[in-house]
């Protein structure tokens, strides 16, 4: 009598690839789309974070999508900044910046330093003498000279087109507050 | 009016330079108050907050915060570590939480609003005030 084929003893768990699956690729994450309402010279309400409530000039959309702000620091004590947009209310007032310079800055890594213009810098601690007498140098702020360059240097044009508005450097001056009876759904930005 | 006679120059500086005045934090958010978790007659569902936000009394008028994060603040016994993202070693402590949450939608046509939290509020917050931030935005 043949020997009849058996049945494999161990059958895969999987059955052969279908095709039925899709592998779907991620898209790569676009930059935040700027909202309409803000445009260039645009004065910006700051809503959170360190500098709330300050009105500040919108310069630029920075490649990773974060908005590109100034105080002007000389105004209002707020530097050249990037603040996220869904923290921020835009008003309507303007200031005319239209022959502004911010090509020098970017936030988009070098890729050889991997570093941008708003990469933090952090000064390395010296510590001098020996044993007891060891004292660390306090940590100095990560302000390169080229920041404080480019600050003196974009502000320059902010405040002169910021000075030929009454009122605007006072406008800036001043922070943003809800006061009684104030309601921003209310309100008119 | 300053008695001008026998002061010298380091104190006639003092005197001209007004008194600093601290300038008050400026208010960022829209008072609002727990007024209930949702539930019906005999079923509550923690998971849900009904808020009122201040001068808000229709449901046109509750677009404008959809979205917005809500706090709800509250004070501690235990002094705790604030959040601290750049200067790691000087931990600032506080007593002060917040638990916070955001608003969902609309509840009803009179301008109240449902909201989640990242954990359910404590019951004894019904009643209690909470903060509408001004963000996320969208103007």
């Amino acid at each position: 009598m043949p020997k009849q084929q058996r049945a494999p003893k161990w059958y895969p768990t999987e059955g052969p690839a279908t095709g039925l699956t899709k592998t779907i690729e991620k898209k790569p994450q676009g930059v935040a789309k700027l909202r309409k309402s803000i445009t260039p010279g645009t004065v910006l309400i700051l809503l959170a974070g360190r500098f709330k409530g300050k009105r500040v000039v919108f310069l630029k959309q920075l490649e990773s999508g974060l908005l590109l702000v100034t105080g002007p620091f000389k105004i209002n004590g707020v530097p050249l900044r990037r603040v996220n947009q869904a923290y921020v209310i835009a008003t309507s007032t303007k200031v005319d910046i239209a022959g502004i310079d911010t090509t020098g800055i970017s936030d988009k890594p070098d890729e050889k330093t991997k570093r941008h213009f708003f990469s933090r810098v952090v000064a390395e601690q010296k510590e001098e003498g020996e044993g007891e007498f060891v004292s660390t140098e306090a940590k100095k702020s990560g302000l390169t000279e080229e920041r404080k360059a480019m600050q003196v240097k974009v502000d320059e044009s902010v405040i002169a087109a910021v000075e030929k508005t009454p009122m605007m450097k006072d406008y800036l001056k001043s922070r943003f507050s809800l006061e009684k009876g104030q309601f921003p759904h209310l309100m008119k930005f | 009016m300053v008695a001008l006679v026998g002061i010298d120059a380091t104190e006639m500086a003092d005197v001209k330079r007004a008194p600093k005045v601290a300038t008050k934090p400026p208010r960022l958010y829209v008072k609002g108050s727990f007024v209930t978790f949702r539930r019906s007659n005999a079923n509550q569902r923690n998971h849900c907050a009904i808020l009122q936000i201040e001068g808000v009394n229709s449901k046109e008028d509750v677009e404008f915060y959809l979205g917005k994060r809500v706090a709800y603040i509250y004070k501690a016994k235990r002094a705790r570590g604030k959040h601290s993202r750049i200067q790691k070693d000087n931990k600032q402590t506080s007593r002060f939480r917040v638990i916070w949450g955001k608003i969902q939608r609309a509840h009803g046509n009179n301008g109240l609003v449902r909201s989640a939290f990242r954990n359910n509020l404590p019951p004894r917050a019904l009643g209690g005030s909470v903060r509408i931030m001004l963000y996320p935005s969208r103007i």
